[in-house]
């Protein structure tokens, strides 16, 4: 059993861009705010003028934990596993798993760096590593 | 709305894990014996007020009890949020004369029925592929996919965020939440009501806990319950006519900010879980300082929650709360005896209502681990929800 993330008509954009393994959020054109998830005018100037802009790739490490007890069968046989929550560059924070990362080397404040992960065949998910030339 | 309205009665069923009984048949015997205290009867009813969570609606409880007028009825939506949103409900509907005597319930079979500790409810297991829908953390479309699925997860990013930003070493934040986890069991073994009456909570035994979410462990972790709370308030005229005792309300709130769909990851500051001032608002209204309150009930879905608020609520200063528990403690003998029943964690998790019932017996003078001279008490879940009660 998988968990796989469901589109919606406000978040379609978001998973077509991460088929296209690109991590897309909203931006307002009127006072540069961006967030996630996505909403329908900006949250801090309340323009309608919002687009959807690809990310660099870069973020941080704002808290992590390691998952040992499975809250759903689909887990069952994936914990213990780590769950973190990375501040993008652009501000947002978005939810991820650090891949290619041992539970020990995890810090809160490591860089990383924007990658995919296909979990089934043609379904991709977003997710972080760490930068690899600082190791 | 200070003093307007008070709390005349409380009830409950036994806390077990098992009731055996329907959540209906548990909110039924909690309203009655909250009436029974209140020295009142059913057609002395005409408001009403539940938790959005409940299975139990305003029109099984009117059938049952056979209540002729209710003119007044609401809903508060989510869990601790709602702890002290149903109390600012009713003490406002009385204090603006639409209602005159309100009942409040929450029953459950949060352990033999729907579990809120699984996240099954939410993501629904039917086929290889299951979907996680709708953009609430935990288990929406941003989260459920990486394993993100219940509130006790996104608690544990909480605690590991403030253990870095405090500086606490793994050693320390594993002392201060045990000793979080070790007085509220210690509560409970005096508390005939409580789940966890029988067993015995060392520091040693906190630590052997199996680690759940790192860094939270089994005991950092509510109960599941099976049980039922009520509560009955009525205007304070009323409540001295009923009772010698009668518990003010000073002042209660619910909030909402930015981040507050439960349970936020999103916040720019992942310790601030409440609107800005209405702390201050809350203390204001009610008219008392914090040097003024004799003890607190705060909503403990894990003990990290009891460390967070002491700093939310204003008696210690931010990235202070750990080393104010290491010094000071939370029992009866320190200056802010907290969640005196055994708490969420040790007593039974009726999302909040049984800590406003410990909090009415603590001012009536009848609380098991008594308070010495309780005189006005803090509610308060992450600053979304709270109340100061006096007697």
């Amino acid at each position: 059993m998988l968990i796989v993330p469901k589109a919606d008509s406000l978040t379609q954009v978001y998973w077509d861009g991460v088929q296209l393994r690109e991590l897309r959020i909203q931006k307002c054109l009127a006072c540069d705010h961006a967030w996630h998830p996505p909403l329908y005018i900006c949250p801090k100037c309340r323009s309608k003028n919002i687009k959807w802009i690809a990310i660099s790739g870069r973020g941080t490490v704002y808290s992590f934990t390691i998952v040992h007890h499975a809250a759903h069968e689909a887990v069952v046989d994936s914990v213990p596993y780590l769950v973190a929550l990375v501040s993008l560059a652009e501000g947002p924070r978005i939810v991820s798993n650090i891949l290619n990362c041992q539970f020990n080397d995890v810090k809160i404040g490591m860089q990383v760096n924007l990658t995919f992960q296909e979990i089934s065949k043609g379904v991709l998910l977003p997710q972080f590593e760490p930068i690899a030339d600082l190791f | 709305m200070r003093g307007k309205a008070a709390i005349v009665g409380i009830g409950q069923t036994e806390f077990s894990k098992s009731s055996g009984r329907s959540e209906w048949e548990l909110a039924l015997e909690a309203i009655q014996a909250a009436l029974a205290d209140a020295g009142l009867e059913p057609a002395d009813v005409d408001g009403l007020v539940r938790y959005s969570y409940d299975n139990v609606t305003p029109a099984m409880v009117v059938r049952s009890l056979n209540i002729p007028d209710v003119r007044w009825f609401s809903d508060v939506p989510f869990g601790g949020t709602a702890q002290c949103g149903v109390i600012a409900q009713a003490a406002a509907a009385i204090a603006s004369g639409i209602a005159r005597t309100v009942v409040i319930w929450r029953a459950l079979n949060e352990r033999s029925g729907v579990r809120y500790g699984r996240a099954e409810r939410h993501i629904a297991v039917n086929g290889d592929l299951v979907f996680a829908s709708g953009d609430k953390t935990p288990s929406g479309q941003f989260s459920g996919p990486y394993g993100l699925h219940v509130p006790g997860q996104s608690m544990a990013l909480w605690a590991q965020r403030y253990a870095y930003e405090a500086q606490l070493s793994r050693e320390q934040f594993t002392s201060v939440l045990g000793a979080v986890a070790v007085q509220q069991r210690k509560f409970a073994n005096t508390n005939p009501l409580a789940m966890m009456r029988d067993k015995p909570l060392s520091m040693d035994d906190y630590i052997q806990g199996r680690m759940i979410s790192d860094p939270l462990r089994i005991f950092d972790y509510c109960l599941e319950t099976d049980g039922a709370a009520a509560i009955v308030i009525t205007g304070a005229k009323t409540a001295r006519a009923l009772r010698a005792d009668p518990v003010y309300i000073l002042a209660a709130q619910q909030s909402l900010f930015t981040h507050s769909e439960p349970i936020t990851v999103y916040a720019e500051d992942l310790m601030v879980h409440s609107g800005s001032g209405n702390i201050d608002k809350l203390f204001s209204d009610a008219g008392v300082n914090r040097s003024q309150i004799s003890f607190a009930q705060f909503y403990d879905a894990t003990s990290f929650m009891v460390l967070s608020d002491l700093e939310t609520y204003g008696f210690a200063k931010r990235s202070q709360g750990g080393s104010y528990i290491l010094n000071n403690g939370t029992g009866n003998e320190s200056p802010l005896p907290v969640n005196t029943h055994g708490g969420h964690l040790s007593e039974g998790y009726i999302h909040g209502l049984n800590h406003i019932t410990e909090a009415v017996r603590q001012l009536r003078g009848t609380a098991s681990n008594t308070v010495i001279n309780a005189e006005i008490g803090l509610l308060g879940c992450n600053g979304a929800s709270s109340a100061i009660l006096s007697r």
